[in-house]
């Protein structure tokens, strides 16, 4: 009680010096709460920067020249689906199709011509055709774009092809599928008669004419996952043409990238030979992975100069009160002569300045509130740190000056 | 039984580069009631021998013991709070209080109440000889003599049994070193305490009931009532 009360007149008379401790105080609180504040938005920006920056990734081929028309094994896709690194997954396979009912056995000669089917292409959400916007398909009553991620038969065909071909949408049509191999592993396509299947017309689309369109127009889009049902009945195997994703967790990139080889991918290589097959990787994680390193570079730069800049505010705040008390060992001499301990000289002297201190740092709080928000948190981290090391200095100045002979002084005096 | 006595006492300033004896083999009695002077030549060991009487240090050999009790064995801050006090030649005062709350401080320490402090300050600062325009005054707004007696007033405020003074005239002009030296006596004669004047005046000696002379750290008994 009389430690505070004298802490606080003793305050109040030494004016001057009061106010340059409490000054001091102001700047290094606001200096720390730049500095601290500048590492928190710097985290933060970290924890965003996986919303600010996604990181596409798709399958291509070794060589890495191909974006669709490949064959990715189902294996791949399964585990892309399953993956907990992965994000709004898109793959397509591309099969040729026929009005009507075709026998299989009718077929050999149109292979042999090589001919052009239309094709079609069957997809597991509507925006993996990416080619296609959604404004450009008109549904029918009762079925919407959701469709196309079932395993259902139906499709959605082009009104080019309705016309064409003299059909309407709402009705159900024979079609004759064929499944395309690359026999050469080239780019040149061999179609095999899979099956005649009946489908239900359940939209139209208008004709895509894109310059820089990714694939050829398709005439009929229809669910991968009735495909996939297919030929899980037909014991035969399945291939996708094409898959993209977005990676989920930008941050555990590393541990996406070890379950991906784990997968079987591997990284292009750029000297491969074009082929068909899907089984590498591309991540395009550059703007990300250079905005991730600069951020942590900082991070990691600050927080690791964090305990010399809390030094350095000890130091001040050793020099400060030692500069400032050691003018007034004289009064401590008087009044140790007078019975005051050596322990409650160092509490009177510190709570007069842990006072000023906390009014200083009150002040800095005010003057960073001024321009700009606080957190509680942030206010709390900057004033118990800015606290603990300035006090340190504190104490130690006044474990130092403490420490003196009486006697001597007070014979010096004489 | 003697409220101070000290026996055999010697003092050692160790510094890095010497050790000086300041206090040889030193032995005597100090009684209350009575007004001690103790003379000797400048850097005799006067001083120290009275800071060991304050209890700021320990001697080196020896012991002194308070109504019987080793020094050693007391809290010396305690005995200073509430059994001795020290006046010294210059610097009493803190100089930023006021002549009423210098004398208030002690009393502070032990924790009376405002309005006691007050009240008991007032009437010390009377007792010292010292008017009611004084209470206000910062130490460097007083001239020697009131410094001093405002001093005076502090170290009685405490309540104690024992008053140290170091040269407490040696700043004061004729008139004021007589006010000073005749409310010491009053202090011993009429109050009961045992005071100890340091002085190289031959005018304060005379006016002690007994007087010791110290000599290169050796105390040679004047022995003189
Ligand atoms: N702090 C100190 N460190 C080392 N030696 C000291 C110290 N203080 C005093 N001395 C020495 O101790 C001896 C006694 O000093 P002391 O101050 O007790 O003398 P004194 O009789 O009070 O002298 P004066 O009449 O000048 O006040 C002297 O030789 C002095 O130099
Ligand atoms: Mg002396």
């Amino acid at each position: 009680m009389f430690a505070i009360r004298n802490a606080l007149l003793n305050a109040k008379r030494h004016k001057l010096k009061s106010i340059l401790v409490i000054l001091a105080c102001m700047l290094i609180v606001i200096f720390l709460f730049l500095y601290i504040g500048g590492l928190e938005a710097n985290s933060r920006m970290l924890e965003n920067l996986p919303e600010a920056i996604t990181i596409p990734a798709r399958i291509s081929n070794l060589s890495g020249t191909l974006s669709t028309g490949m064959m990715i094994k189902e294996s791949v896709i399964k585990g892309i689906e399953e993956s907990d690194y992965i994000a709004d997954y898109f793959y397509t396979a591309e099969l040729g199709a026929a009005l009507g009912a075709i026998p299989e056995d009718k077929v050999s000669e149109m292979e042999q011509g090589r001919m052009n089917f239309p094709l079609c292409l069957g997809v597991n959400r509507l925006s993996a055709y990416t080619d296609l916007n959604e404004e450009d398909v008109t549904f029918i009553d009762g079925y919407g774009p959701e469709m196309l991620e079932s395993d259902e038969p139906v499709c959605i065909v082009r009104d080019r092809d309705l016309a064409l071909w003299q059909i309407n949408t709402g009705d159900t049509i024979d079609l004759t599928l064929f499944y395309i191999i690359y026999p050469n592993d080239n780019a040149v396509k061999d179609f095999r008669w899979m099956g005649i299947y009946p489908v239900k017309i359940i939209g139209s689309s208008r004709d895509i004419v894109k310059p820089d369109a990714e694939r050829r127009s398709m005439q009929v889009i229809f669910p991968v996952k009735w495909l996939q049902k297919l030929s899980h009945q037909r014991e035969t195997m399945f291939f996708a043409d094409a898959a993209r994703f977005r990676i989920a967790k930008p941050l555990e990139l590393n541990a996406f990238k070890d379950e991906m080889k784990e997968l079987g991918l591997m990284s292009v290589i750029s000297q491969a030979k074009p082929a068909q097959r899907g089984i590498a990787l591309i991540v395009s994680d550059e703007t990300f992975i250079k905005a991730a390193t600069r951020l942590k570079e900082n991070i990691s730069l600050m927080k690791s100069f964090m305990p010399f800049l809390l030094i350095v505010v000890g130091l001040v705040g050793f020099v400060v009160s030692y500069l400032l008390l050691h003018s007034r060992k004289p009064e401590f001499a008087v009044m140790r002569s007078l019975g005051v301990s050596k322990k409650s000289c160092f509490i009177i002297l510190f709570f007069e300045y842990a006072i000023l201190d906390l009014a200083g740092s009150c002040l800095g709080v005010l003057a960073i509130a001024a321009f700009s928000s606080l957190t509680v948190s942030l206010t709390a981290v900057v004033v118990t740190l800015f606290f603990c090391a300035y006090m340190a200095g504190t104490a130690a100045a006044l474990v130092m000056l403490n420490r003196f002979s009486v006697m001597e002084v007070l014979s010096a005096l004489d | 039984m003697s409220m101070l006595s000290v026996r055999g006492v010697g003092y050692i300033y160790q510094s890095k580069y010497q050790s000086i004896e300041a206090v040889k083999n030193v032995s005597c009695d100090f009684h209350s009631g009575k007004l001690y002077a103790v003379t000797g030549p400048s850097g005799s060991g006067k001083s120290t021998l009275l800071s060991l009487l304050a209890g700021l240090d320990l001697p080196t050999s020896g012991e002194i013991l308070v109504e019987g009790k080793s020094m050693a064995s007391l809290d010396r801050d305690r005995y200073r709070r509430e059994i001795a006090s020290v006046v010294y030649q210059s610097f009493n005062l803190f100089p930023l209080l006021t002549a009423l709350e210098n004398v208030m401080y002690p009393m502070e320490l032990l924790g009376k109440k405002k309005s006691e402090a007050v009240e008991t300050a007032i009437q010390m600062i009377g007792e010292v000889g010292l008017g009611e325009k004084i209470y206000q005054q910062f130490p460097i707004m007083m001239s020697g003599g009131e410094q001093q007696r405002v001093a005076i007033a502090r170290a009685l405020s405490a309540g104690g049994k024992i008053l140290l003074a170091d040269e407490p005239t040696g700043n004061l002009d004729s008139a004021n070193e007589e006010n000073v030296v005749e409310l010491l006596r009053t202090l011993a004669h009429k109050q009961g305490f045992l005071v100890i004047v340091i002085t190289h005046n031959p005018y304060v000696a005379e006016q002690a009931d007994e007087v010791y002379r110290m000599r290169d750290g050796e105390l040679q008994t004047d022995g003189r009532v």
